[in-house]
């Protein structure tokens, strides 16, 4: 006992006696431990963040699905939803667990606008206003004015949709063969050919007396053996060939022989100066996932509402005041298409039988993943409409279940998932469904993650190794320069093994006092950085996404008892290690040699 | 010099002091080169695996190609392009390609193809990286209507090699339709295995209608010449109406990954060099305190305080670079063995197959320190040593004799 | 194959088989092969063609039923309006050449089947979008590899002519003598595995033509066959050629 309380005493003492040295020491062992917890901090926080930005924008933490489906993603390997819901949800690890329909459509947009349409010699420059493609030398194409162009975003290809539709035989759509200079004045032009327009300009014809229905076909009259009519001949003509892209059937009809036409000839048509007023609609479309979605249980899984970036998300209603159902769509699509939050689409949604049903929709709000394809291409809906027996109709053939392809689930400790969908999988085992955690149902990410963590792991044994050095470093010098000292004192008495504890009871003391010091100060780091975050974005483009998870750019720490007890406690074991070697040492030396020794 | 001998002297006689030291700085520098070189290392690996599949090290396509890959927006007259460049310098490879899309249908189904490219087959089999991931079958040859498809595709339409697939897709002018007989099976990996497809580019330009046209050149050639030669490409062919791009342009999505792990990289080199300083400055400062009565006595002998300044400075100087050398001298051999083993990053995935951009990475990463890299290291490394040598050098300096002497 | 169906009995094949090519043997066969295989095929042709059908749909876990109205003109002109179920009415499709129009009633929109769709299936069925553009080439790209004379029908094998665009091995069909009017045709793939199987039956008389009013496809191996039946055919009748137009296509 007495030995003990004299041995504190001296240790104390040393360390007090030589400050600087100890301080210097005490320095740099906090200094060491005061970066590496913040950076340990650091990489646990974009790990983490790497996990939840993956887990959380949609994938969830453990899915649920029919065992084929991620193989052949089939409408029907669809699964009941009240029964799993019930199921997963028993299960005290999980918050919530969104259901999902998966299918494929289209959506589509019509704008309709009004256009002059007169021939390139009506238009302004005439043949040197032509800015790019060229003239509308085929059947049914047309030259537009580049600012209309721009507004509606056509291009050479386009197809512009007359309405209302001709009554007579004449271009119902034209192809945009190239573009012009605008008229100044501001007027939409659409300059086509001659002989076009006149069609179009034409007045209708009267309409045969008894015109037969041909829905009924029964009353459909015989045609004339070799006719002469136009109904035979032209049919078969290749020259239908020569407008690929043109209004269809137009060739099939007289209109090229004028005779028949009692309208005014278009002998000509180069003298009429004035230009003729029409509407015209320009559809763009563009194929879509569809992802039907129950909005609030959505929102408790998945943080897309947050990415909403014009608009709102979905209601939790399904169909809006006026009866119209909701969608949500990306920004990128929302630019093809040329609708903001309010316009209305047209939806066509593949059924479970496989025919297409459609429906108007309007669009909620849009969306920004992050991910160019994500944003281009999907859109979502409210569960309902899966339901809906109108619609996509995905309920069990026999007992009208409602099914679902998903179900998304989101636990209370992200590091959990692979136990907790061990424990889901036997739930669910009677509904022959399999839960998987989502690093299996997205491997590639996950070994994303894995190769993000091991380069991390080097990364930190890097800086572990480094600061250990440097303590060691410290210690041994720290211990070295007294050698003599400890001579001295083995030469009054002193038993070797109580030089050895003292020297290692002074380590400990350092080792202490550098842990609290450091400590704190790592502390204050990582409080600092878990508030106010390492803001790169000044040093990466704007927020980085990867395969649709954006990655946030400003780093967080993660204030965990890891970050702290790992450094700490390397660090503790790196100097008490380090420590034995000049504790033997000195112990063992003797009195003579240590006295020779002319001090550092 | 008098001071260099001093402050040789002064560290030699502290031998284990200084080795330790030395040790530690070197130690911490080895490592850094070893991570930097991993880094490097795995960089290089992703953009040669990148650029080898849909571009090249610097491409010429039409200009709007980047934006929206359509047929028309083709180059028309390649052989202009080679004409104007001249004969290419040593170690480059050009290859044509044509991109589009079709629809392959078997007798048993039908797979949508995003990635159809007929390639100039001598040239492309030089570069590509698919040649050695066939695993059934062979490389196209020219005779033959053959096609090269992704496993996964031949799984779907169930055909094997020297089967017959149709393939449908839109020529320039028209849509089109031909035979052809399955000549290989690859295993890239990811989505390519089922959406990307090859046929020769003479039959890809007449099934097409391109005639002479094709999408894209791509050059290859040692990637550090990459920037120069895209400009010189530039240079000459600044008349034609094709677009020269280097391969960070061509590939926004990789060259991004990249300058984020590049900024993280940063950011760690700094905190490693936080963690050095303090060390060296930790070491110098105990140095200068043990030697507190030695240096008073020196200046009580009448050596100028700028001269102790300097001595100190030189003595933390030559640590510096000392230890810089010990650590190249563990460093690079490190990074040497390891670039010529390469690691296997399975084992650091844990046996997944990372994918990004449908492109798997199942090659070994080759360690890769460029001079350029690890003078730049060296050197940080040093300008830290002084930096942190300064204010111990400047303590000691205004030691007073007097109280030096004091001191035990 | 569906191609070859579809086309086949909606669709009028004008000049493919009119065409008096050098009346040698066909193939390896005698050369009044082709003349059979040529009325087989053209039992469905005329100038012009209108009339209802019943398209049902099975697939193992369910089976769907539409009927529809059709009128077809030339080889490039094509209206199918489907008339029940009250789910699906009024949806219709239009043909004119290569391009191919939906026409969505619920919504008024016409929408334009691109090219990326057109691999998909039509209306559910085991026909294409692609189908319904098709031609059939089958004179074009096949020749006869032998025939063999039954008591009541002839059995014909077709096969593929060297780099023909086609993905099946072989096609064997079966003629009634009598009146050479299809009973059956088999597709069997390059390896001579059976695919896809059409059969004809129930033989009855419409507009002054004796003509198999039930087509059925049967996919090889699995439980699913898509079955046409006509319930009234018309032969050259006038259909007005307003009807081949987007406005047709939305009346």
């Amino acid at each position: 006992m007495y030995n003990f309380l004299l041995l504190w005493k001296m240790a104390w003492r040393n360390l007090w006696r030589q400050r600087r040295r100890s301080l210097i020491t005490v320095f740099a062992m906090s200094a060491g431990l005061a970066l590496c917890i913040p950076t340990y901090g650091l990489m646990e926080g974009v790990s983490r963040e790497m996990i939840r930005g993956i887990t959380r924008s949609h994938l969830g933490h453990v899915q649920v699905h029919h065992p084929d489906y991620l193989e052949e993603r089939r409408l029907e390997l669809s699964f009941p939803e009240k029964e799993a819901s019930l199921a997963v949800l028993a299960d005290p690890a999980v918050i919530q667990a969104a259901p999902r329909v998966y299918t494929g459509g289209m959506v589509s947009s019509e704008h309709e606008f009004e256009v002059h349409v007169g021939t390139i010699g009506t238009h302004g420059g005439g043949l040197q206003s032509l800015v790019s493609g060229s003239l509308p030398l085929k059947k049914c194409t047309a030259l537009v004015d580049e600012r209309t162009a721009k507004r509606w975003r056509l291009d050479l290809g386009s197809i512009l949709r007359f309405s209302p539709l001709p009554a007579e035989p004449a271009c119902e759509r034209v192809e945009i063969s190239g573009v012009v200079r605008s008229d100044p004045a501001g007027a939409s032009s659409l300059l086509m050919r001659p002989a076009d327009i006149a069609d179009l300009n034409a007045p209708p014809k009267a309409k045969s007396a008894a015109q037969t229905d041909p829905d009924d076909i029964d009353s459909l009259e015989k045609l004339a053996p070799a006719a002469p009519s136009a109904d035979a001949t032209p049919m078969l003509a290749p020259a239908s060939d020569a407008a690929p892209d043109a209004a269809p059937a137009v060739d099939a009809a007289p209109a090229a022989p004028p005779p028949a036409a009692p309208s005014p000839s278009p002998a000509t048509p180069a003298d009429n100066p004035t230009t003729v007023v029409f509407r015209v609609v320009r559809t763009a479309s563009s194929q879509v996932g569809i992802i039907a979605v129950d909005p609030s249980r959505e929102s408790q899984v998945t943080t897309m509402v947050d990415k909403v970036v014009a608009g709102t998300y979905l209601n939790n209603t399904y169909r809006n005041g006026q009866g119209v159902p909701q969608i949500l769509i990306g920004d990128q699509l929302a630019r093809i298409l040329m609708v903001k939050p309010g316009d209305r689409l047209g939806l066509d949604i593949l059924t479970r039988e496989g025919f297409p049903m459609d429906e108007m929709v309007e669009v909620a709000g849009m969306f920004n993943s992050g991910l160019d394809s994500m944003d281009r291409s999907l859109t979502f809906v409210h569960l309902r409409m899966a339901w809906d027996p109108e619609l996509m109709n995905l309920v069990d053939p026999k007992t009208g279940a409602p099914q679902i392809h998903e179900l998304a689930i989101r636990i209370k400790d992200s590091l959990d998932n692979v136990v907790v969908a061990e424990r889901l999988q036997k739930r669910l085992k009677g509904l022959h469904l399999v839960a998987w955690p989502w690093q299996k149902v997205e491997p590639a990410m996950a070994s994303m993650v894995k190769l993000q963590d091991a380069s991390t792991a080097i990364l930190l044994l890097i800086i572990f190794a480094i600061a250990a050095l440097g303590t060691m470093n410290t210690m041994l010098m720290s211990v070295f320069e007294r050698i003599r000292e400890f001579g001295v004192l083995k030469s009054v008495g002193m038993r070797p093994f109580f030089v050895a504890r003292l020297i290692m009871l002074e380590t400990l003391l350092m080792t202490l006092v550098s842990m609290v010091v450091g400590g704190v100060l790592g502390l204050g780091i990582s409080s600092y950085l878990y508030v106010y975050g390492l803001d790169m974005s000044s040093l990466l483009p704007e927020g980085f996404s990867y395969q649709g998870v954006v990655i946030d750019p400003v780093w967080r720490t993660v204030i965990s008892v890891r970050s702290f007890a790992i450094p700490l406690a390397l660090m503790s074991l790196v100097s008490l290690i380090v420590a034995v070697w000049p504790a033997v040492r000195a112990a063992r030396i003797k009195p003579v040699e240590a006295l020779r020794q002319t001090g550092v | 010099m008098l001071l260099l001998k001093m402050a040789f002297r002064n560290l030699w006689r502290r031998r284990f002091r200084t080795g330790i030291t030395l040790f530690a700085i070197g130690s911490s520098f080895a490592l850094l080169l070893f991570f930097v070189g991993l880094t490097e290392g795995s960089h290089e690996l992703m953009i040669d695996l990148a650029i080898r599949m849909q571009a090249g090290h610097v491409i010429v396509q039409a200009p709007e190609f980047q934006k929206e890959r359509a047929l028309e927006l083709r180059v028309t007259h390649p052989e202009k392009v080679l004409e104007r460049i001249g004969p290419l310098p040593e170690g480059w490879v050009v290859t044509q390609r044509i991109f589009t899309t079709g629809l392959l249908r078997s007798a048993d189904g039908s797979v949508m193809l995003d990635n159809l490219m007929a390639v100039d087959l001598e040239n492309e089999k030089k570069i590509s990286d698919v040649p050695r991931k066939i695993v059934r079958g062979a490389w196209l040859t020219s005779g033959e209507p053959g096609i090269l498809i992704g496993e996964k595709a031949a799984r779907l339409l169930k055909v094997d090699v020297g089967d017959k697939v149709v393939l449908s897709c839109s020529g320039l002018s028209q849509k089109v339709e031909e035979r052809f007989v399955v000549a290989g099976v690859f295993r890239i990996g990811g989505d390519s295995d089922r959406g990307t497809a090859m046929i020769g580019l003479a039959r890809g330009q007449v099934l097409l209608g391109m005639g002479g046209a094709i999408s894209q050149l791509a050059f290859f050639m040692p990637s550090e010449t990459s920037r120069d030669a895209a400009r010189m490409l530039s240079a000459k062919l600044a008349d034609l109406p094709v677009a020269v791009l280097h391969w960070e342009e061509a590939l926004p999505v990789l060259t991004q990954l990249l300058w984020v792990d590049d900024v993280s990289m940063q950011v760690f080199i700094f905190i490693i060099l936080g963690i050095v300083a303090a060390g060296i400055m930790n070491t110098v400062l105990m140095s200068v305190m043990e030697r507190t009565r030695e240096l008073g006595i020196l200046k009580s002998l009448g050596m100028r305080p700028s001269s102790i300044f300097r001595l100190i400075m030189t003595e933390s100087t030559m640590l510096g670079l000392l230890a810089v050398v010990v650590g190249a001298a563990v460093g690079l051999p490190l990074v040497y063995y390891f670039a010529r083993v390469g690691i296997d990053p399975m084992a650091l995935t844990g046996g997944e197959v990372m994918e990004m951009e449908g492109i798997a990475f199942t090659d070994r990463i080759h360690p890769v320190l460029r001079w350029g890299s690890g003078l730049t290291l060296s050197g940080i490394i040093i300008v830290m040593t002084v930096l942190s040598a300064l204010w111990p050098a400047f303590r000691a300096m205004r030691i007073l004799p007097v109280k030096a002497l004091r001191q035990m | 194959m569906k191609k070859f169906l579809f086309v086949t009995l909606i669709l009028l094949l004008q000049t493919t088989f009119g065409r008096p090519a050098a009346a040698q043997n066909w193939g390896k066969c005698p050369k009044d092969t082709r003349d059979l295989v040529d009325k087989a095929d053209r039992i469905m042709f005329a100038k012009t063609t209108a009339g209802k059908m019943t398209m049902t749909v099975r697939k193992p876990d369910q089976t769907s039923t539409m009927s529809m109205t059709f009128w077809s003109s030339g080889r490039e002109n094509m209206l199918v309006r489907i008339t029940e179920p009250s789910r699906l009415k009024g949806m219709s499709t239009l043909k004119v050449s290569d391009n191919v129009w939906y026409y969505m009633p619920r919504t008024d929109r016409i929408v334009k089947v691109g090219s990326s769709m057109m691999g998909d299936s039509w209306m559910g069925s085991h026909f294409t979008n692609d189908d319904l553009v098709k031609e059939t080439q089958l004179y074009i790209h096949y020749e006869c590899l032998s025939r063999t004379d039954g008591k009541d029908s002839i059995t014909v094998s077709l096969a593929p002519k060297p780099n023909a665009p086609v993905v099946w091995g072989k096609i064997v069909m079966k003629i009634r003598r009598a009146d050479s009017i299809p009973e059956s045709a088999q597709y069997y793939s390059d390896k001579g595995v059976l695919k896809r199987t059409m059969t004809f039956d129930r033989i009855q008389k419409m507009d002054g033509r004796s003509i198999p009013t039930r087509m059925t496809l049967t996919v090889a191996g699995k439980n699913e066959s898509t079955e046409v039946v006509y319930d009234k055919v018309r032969f050259d009748v006038a259909i007005p050629d307003r009807m081949f137009t987007l406005r047709g296509l939305k009346m």
